[in-house]
């Protein structure tokens, strides 16, 4: 900035892995050099890539990865609600569960059992069932994120490939809603 | 003692069309099909079989293993939902039989299951026993019931010590009209039509305006006339006894009280078009009727009415019966003529027309039972006096078959063009919060706001079935469960229909829970108007009519699903504490069992 435009407030992105595997934020990353002009037009706030973990401000943007598969998962989501103007679902499992929802057709029991109490490479052992106050409760099963809060716009792949979260976000900075090539989302 | 399948082939000839009939004949000796009857019927009928296997699965009746000695279909249909007792009743079944449905029971005596509307509508609860139906079931009549069958008491008998003696199910005639009457409904009036020339008769038909009682409500005369044009060795005349449309049960009354108009109209339609062979196709829930009809067709053909050579005109035609094996689509034309042919019930593409190519590829016109009742009055009367009543483009009057919360329900005859105000009237309906016109395939009206609406071709088809709902009644429930209905019906043929009912199913269901928005409504709408554009057959086309026509007339019962969610902070009904409950109680059952 050469000190003649008025002092610009950047807007502020936020992002989140919740049930998911980081890959979407792995693809974030794929941006190359154009990593640099998101964080020229993004000042970046609660991330892992910031490590900040908590909300300190208002946040314009907030990517959500990965849906909801436990108590933590919720209450990190409706936090995001609650300091954003905007929520984007980011990838398949944001928006439909994807893999983690896997276990959905199986029920919670029949999936505690198998991997806690009868595990087949566990044999002889005295098997537990993982419960404290201090590890997060799972959900009866993995939810979509928009069954628990709103999600004002959704970003299809697995994962969305650099070029698409390269798009949204200029859309988003540029105050636009995002409005992406079919290309840029079609993958079969 | 297992089904003699070599005598079995040998009763129909081992003709590939009769394999529904062989299948029952299987079924009855061995309680289900069974592989080596399968075996047995491919190797007769040079078929694979999967050929056999296909067909079998196809059809809600038959089944592949042991279902139960006494098989209980209980109608699972709007009616009975609205008779305010169905949950008891099916409680009771499975507290009597010792399963529940879907299951047999551990003795093997009794098999439980859902079945859509069997054609009580106006008797609900009700349910078929063997193929015996009892209607206004209580708690108390299905324990009795089960009780007698337990005792080994024949399910025919019990059925006739429980609907006043009879050994059908008595018509509840709520209004008689010009045109059927089982009062004076005359007996045979054959000699008059072997007067006439068969163009003279077709002639009439077309005069009288008559048009087809099935839904589509096509030209009869000229359907007629397009079949008599197609050169052919030879021709059929089919009529459509499948009355598969929930909430309809006007041709079993004509079926129960005036069976020989049909049989009479059929020889009619077939001296018209020149056939040599007729079908009533006879839909599995009404089985109870077959050998009530089939003596009767016995009579005709003892009179001389059918067979060779009749009254000395030197016209041969003949008819038999064809009982179906429970499937909705079969009543849709090609789909009955595939049925008729021994095959899976998908519906064919059309053209070809059945008028064109029919069964067995020859032109054959297919007609609704009350379609076909009326041509002998017709032909009595004449056709002005049956374009007397009526409309202009709906000459004559309909049976209309009315259930669910009116004062009379029962079947009425009326003139084309009554309003639904009047029609509410009458049948002691008020106030209505809404009408079902035509079954789940027709439209879902707002009966406050469409008194002035009026029943006839011009305005509201009219197919049949008429069922009212009460302010009481939470609408978009039944809307969700007539898709249900559709999905199970599905032949699956078409994407749209096989998958598109599914979406809106779950769209609705979505909306009702309190997890949908504002766009899911858009959605539901979108998703209609593909599903009824793109389906091969009429199943589909109109399988979103209920949700598209009560989305325009009640647009505030949808509008309430999702006010206020906009605005809020939208949270989808996600109840935290309930989704973690299942976890909490799987740990604490461990922990309890010392893991
Ligand atoms: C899914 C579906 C089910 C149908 N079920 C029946 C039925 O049960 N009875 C009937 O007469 N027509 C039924 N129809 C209409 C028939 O295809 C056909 O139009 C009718 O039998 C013609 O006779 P009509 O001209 O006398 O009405 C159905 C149509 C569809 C698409
Ligand atoms: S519309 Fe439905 S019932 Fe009709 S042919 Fe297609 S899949 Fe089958």
């Amino acid at each position: 900035m050469d000190g003649t435009e008025a002092p610009h407030k950047k807007p502020i992105l936020a992002t989140v892995s919740l049930a998911g595997c980081f890959g979407c934020h792995m693809s974030l990353l794929d941006a190359d050099e154009r990593i640099l002009d998101v964080l020229a037009a993004f000042e970046l706030h609660r991330s892992p890539l910031t490590d900040i973990k908590r909300f300190a401000k208002r946040c314009d943007v907030g990517l959500i990865e990965g849906g909801c598969c436990n108590d933590e998962n919720v209450h990190v989501l409706r936090e995001f609600r609650e300091n954003c103007d905007v929520l984007v679902a980011v990838g398949a499992c944001a928006i439909n569960g994807g893999l983690p929802a896997l276990r959905n057709e199986i029920g919670l029991e029949a999936c505690l059992t198998e991997a806690y109490l009868e595990m087949p490479t566990g044999a002889g052992a005295e098997g537990i069932i993982p419960a404290d106050a201090d590890i997060p409760k799972l959900l009866d099963r993995v939810y979509p994120c928009h069954e628990v809060v709103k999600i004002d716009y959704f970003l299809p792949g697995c994962p969305p490939p650099a070029d698409a979260f390269w798009a949204l976000l200029t859309a988003l900075a540029a105050g636009r809603a995002p409005d992406l090539p079919t290309e840029l989302i079609h993958y079969d | 003692m297992p089904a003699d399948i070599t005598a079995i082939l040998d009763r129909y000839g081992a003709d590939r069309t009769r394999l529904l009939d062989m299948l029952w004949a299987v079924q009855d000796a061995d309680g289900h099909i069974t592989q080596p009857a399968i075996e047995g019927l491919a190797a007769g009928l040079s078929l694979s079989r999967a050929e056999i296997e296909e067909t079998v699965s196809f059809y809600h009746f038959f089944s592949m293993q042991p279902a139960g000695r006494h098989r209980i279909y209980l109608n699972n249909d709007v009616s009975t939902q609205l008779s305010g007792r169905y949950e008891a009743v099916r409680d009771a079944f499975e507290e009597a039989c010792g399963c529940t449905f879907g299951t047999v029971s551990a003795d093997g005596r009794f098999g439980l299951y859902d079945t859509a509307c069997i054609g009580m509508c106006d008797r609900e609860p009700a349910a078929l026993i063997d193929f015996v139906p009892f209607t206004d079931l209580t708690p108390e009549r299905v324990a009795k019931i089960v009780a007698s069958l337990k005792d080994g008491v024949a399910t025919k008998s019990l059925a006739a010590a429980f609907d006043s003696g009879c050994d059908v199910v008595t018509t509840r005639w709520q209004r008689t009209g010009p045109v059927f009457d089982p009062r004076t409904a005359a007996g045979p009036s054959l000699e008059a039509l072997f007067s006439l020339a068969p163009g003279e008769i077709l002639e009439a038909v077309a005069a009288s305006g008559l048009r087809g009682r099935g839904g589509a409500g096509f030209s009869t005369g000229l359907k007629w006339r397009l079949c008599r044009e197609t050169k052919a060795a030879t021709r059929y005349v089919v009529c459509n006894a499948d009355e598969g449309e929930p909430g309809t049960f006007k041709d079993r009354a004509l079926l129960t009280d005036m069976p020989h108009l049909l049989i009479e109209g059929m020889v009619a339609a077939a001296y018209a078009i020149d056939a040599s062979a007729g079908v009533i196709y006879l839909r599995a829930e009404y089985r109870y009727l077959f050998d009530r009809l089939d003596s009767l067709i016995a009579d005709y053909r003892k009179a001389g009415w059918l067979g060779h050579n009749i009254a000395g005109s030197g016209f041969d035609f003949d008819l038999r019966l064809q009982l179906g094996a429970g499937s909705y689509v079969c009543g849709e034309e090609s789909a009955l003529i595939e049925s008729m042919e021994g095959k899976r019930g998908s519906p064919r593409n059309r053209p070809p027309f059945p008028v064109e190519a029919g069964f067995c590829g020859m032109p054959t016109i297919v007609n609704n039972v009350e379609t076909l009742a009326a041509v002998p009055r017709i032909l009595k009367e004449g056709a002005d006096w049956y374009a007397g009543f009526g409309t202009e483009k709906s000459p004559g009057t309909k049976l209309l078959s009315v259930a669910g919360d009116c004062a009379r329900p029962g079947i009425y005859e009326v003139p084309f063009g009554i309003t639904v105000g009047e029609f509410l009237d009458m049948v002691g309906a008020e106030p209505a919060l809404a009408l079902q016109v035509s079954g789940p395939s027709g439209e879902c009206i707002n009966a406050a706001q469409s008194r002035h609406r009026r029943l006839c071709h011009e305005d509201l088809s009219i197919g049949g079935a008429m069922t009212v709902f009460s302010a009481e009644r939470d609408l978009l429930d039944h809307m969700s469960r007539f898709l249900s209905f559709f999905i199970a019906e599905s032949c699956g043929i078409c994407t749209p229909c096989r998958s598109g009912n599914v979406a809106m199913k779950t769209l609705l269901e979505r909306l009702r829970d309190g997890r949908g928005e504002q766009r899911h409504l858009a959605d539901l709408e979108r998703w209609g108007h593909i599903i009824a554009e793109t389906s091969r057959c009429g199943l589909g086309a109109s399988a979103p009519n209920p949700v598209l026509s009560s989305l325009r007339e009640f647009p505030d019962l949808y509008a309430a699903l999702v006010d206020g969610r906009e605005a809020e902070m939208f949270v989808p009904g996600f109840d935290l504490d309930a989704s973690t409950g299942d976890y909490r109680r799987i740990v604490e059952r461990a922990r309890s069992n010392g893991r």
